[in-house]
């Protein structure tokens, strides 16, 4: 009986010890952290967008991630998209846009903002705040490029490798192997790397991706208009007309995580959203709202085309970045060409 | 029943699918097993290279799709161009001349696809998308009457390699599907393990060639009979008079 109870005691010792130990090994990170860009080139008085990709690596979801960034004595103003974002799916991934508008007076230089991504994850009852320390780097330097073209997109080396790996491999393996005896095998061994490509692909949330691609229709990657690469500049002529403009207007920009083009409208519109004390906007997902981008004949023929921009008073909107200052302007009722009447 | 018909029922499937957006479905996470572009307004499927476009240029290592491709190789390798696929049945619907034209040409559909790949990485963006002739036809042209599109040099582009792909079906059979098809340079690589499989008995074959001046495709059906160009279409199985080839599922080879 002794011996029983002792037996029982180091049993529930050690239950709790176990229990314990996993949650604390548990406390783990369970987001690794890839910027899009080593640092970000800014000139001064100009701003410049950069992406974090947040990919998670673990079988648990992640809840609401967001930064902290220390700014410091750098007078920088920084934005991020979104500001909080719900949840990452176990093994998916998502994109954080960081946009830092530089004052016109900063020094040149490289500064080193210290940035914390805050996040939580649940193992059953126990729940983990997360904490991950980040640098960003800020290259201030005159004359750079203001916007990356699609801060998202990246020389990933590894997608083309896989693919032109696994097809030259399949295309030579199977010229090599004429002789019948080969065909069971080689269909055996195809079923399995094809099962277990739907399956880890699936658990990777690649068939949402894939789903995602397919519904929103980005106006420049088929084709539709000219690919653009940076965001239209305001003149300081245009920034004055739009510094008088008080009377309130709302833009809607309409953006899909893989549009190509959404960056530089989103960049455009909050340039013109800075400069007009009248003028506010909102970027719109269409897949986390798609009932708004319905309701603003976002949607044409069963696509969701993006990038729109929208005026919410007037209801009237546009599709894609091609001349896109002069559209805005238009949509904004402003006199397009206001350097030529400067000029005069 | 003669192939023929069985195969016009199947095209129309595939093209109904193509159309099944008009039920107001919406888009699905399903691959399409042929080239058709996402982009069209009625369109429920995922095109398989813009897919692979867009994973490339954002960085992904696409195993979702590699696993889609994998089953469709498996099922019909390049069946699917023959008896699914519809820009295949556009072709279908021009081949007035069943020529046969050198067969080194017909490796250009896998320099293709390396552009698409290899563009897409090297620019981050879709750069076959602005080509496709499929995306001309199922994109530029609905959605420039639904007031999306704007007559520009990218539209003016998309219609010239639609019009010199038309004027290539029309003076080749299967102008597309030999030689420039990444779809078709996909699938062709699973033709000789694939479950779908053009056999020949040839105790029966008596190398009159008829099979060959039925092929679409340009191909000697009676030696070539697993080639990377077969769709598997089964115009010769109709064309040979001795029944010395056949199509059907199957594991073994013959």
């Amino acid at each position: 009986m002794r011996c029983r109870r002792r037996f029982a005691a180091l049993v529930s010792v050690f239950a709790g010890l176990t229990v314990f130990a996993t949650a604390a090994l548990s406390q783990d990170v369970i987001l690794s952290f890839e910027w899009t860009a080593e640092r970000l080139s800014v000139p001064p008085g100009g701003q410049a967008t950069i992406g974090l990709i947040a990919r998670n690596d673990a079988v648990y979801e992640a809840d609401d991630l967001e930064l902290e960034i220390e700014l410091g004595e750098t007078g920088f103003e920084v934005a991020v998209e979104p500001e909080l974002l719900a949840k990452i799916a176990p093994f998916g991934e998502a994109t954080l846009l960081i946009t830092v508008r530089v004052p016109e007076d900063v020094a040149e230089g490289e500064f080193e903002l210290r940035t914390d991504a805050l996040y939580t994850y649940c193992i059953e009852e126990s729940c983990f705040l997360i904490a991950e320390p980040l640098t960003l780097r800020v290259v201030v330097e005159a004359g750079v490029d203001p916007v990356l073209p699609t801060p998202v997109a990246q020389h990933d080396p590894w997608p083309p490798v896989v693919i032109g790996l696994v097809l030259g491999g399949l295309a030579v393996s199977l010229a090599l192997a004429r002789r019948s005896r080969w065909r069971i095998p080689a269909i055996l061994l195809l079923t399995l790397a094809a099962g277990l490509g739907l399956a880890y692909g699936t658990l990777r949330t690649q068939h949402e991706q894939a789903k995602s691609i397919g519904a929103s229709l980005c106006v420049s990657c088929v084709g539709l208009e000219p690919t653009t690469h940076h965001a239209p500049e305001l003149t300081a002529a245009e920034e004055q007309l739009l510094a008088g403009v008080t009377e309130a207007s709302e833009l809607l920009v309409f953006s899909a995580r893989w549009c190509h083009a959404c960056p530089i409208a989103k960049a455009f519109v909050a340039a013109v959203d800075e400069a007009s004390p009248g003028i506010t906007h909102r970027v719109v997902d269409v897949e986390e709202e798609p009932g708004l981008a319905e309701a603003f004949g976002v949607v044409r023929g069963g696509r969701t085309v993006v990038p729109a921009i929208a005026r919410v008073d007037t209801e009237e909107l546009f599709f894609g970045t091609e001349d896109l200052k002069a559209r805005l302007f238009a949509l904004l009722d402003l006199p397009a060409g206001v350097d030529e009447e400067a000029d005069r | 029943m003669k192939l023929r018909w069985i195969r016009r029922s199947t095209q129309g499937a595939g093209l109904l699918l193509g159309l099944f957006g008009v039920t107001g479905i919406g888009m699905t996470h399903i691959l399409f097993p042929g080239l058709h572009c996402y982009a069209c307004p009625l369109a429920v499927t995922v095109c398989p290279i813009g897919l692979m476009q867009n994973l490339v240029a954002f960085g992904v290592v696409p195993y979702f799709w590699l696993g889609a491709l994998f089953v469709y190789g498996l099922v019909a390798g390049r069946g699917f161009c023959g008896w699914f696929c519809p820009f295949g049945t556009l072709n279908d619907l021009l081949a007035f001349r069943k020529v046969r034209i050198g067969t080194w040409t017909s490796y250009g559909k896998y320099v293709v696809l390396a552009f698409a790949l290899v563009g897409a990485w090297l620019a981050t963006d879709t750069l076959f998308c602005k080509l496709c002739p499929a995306a001309s036809l199922e994109a530029s042209i609905p959605f420039l009457f639904l007031g999306v599109a704007k007559v520009n040099t990218p539209l003016l582009v998309h219609l010239g390699t639609l019009a010199g792909t038309l004027a290539g079906m029309i003076l080749i059979a299967r102008f597309w599907c030999r030689y420039l098809c990444p779809m078709g340079a996909l699938l062709s690589l699973f033709n000789r393990v694939s479950l779908l499989r053009l056999r020949l008995d040839p105790e029966r074959c008596k190398q009159c060639h008829a099979c060959t001046s039925e092929c679409p495709m340009g191909i000697e059906p009676h030696t070539q009979h697993d080639n990377h160009n077969c769709i598997k279409c089964g115009a010769c199985v109709d064309g040979c008079k001795f029944h010395a080839l056949s199509l059907g599922f199957g594991l073994r080879r013959r």
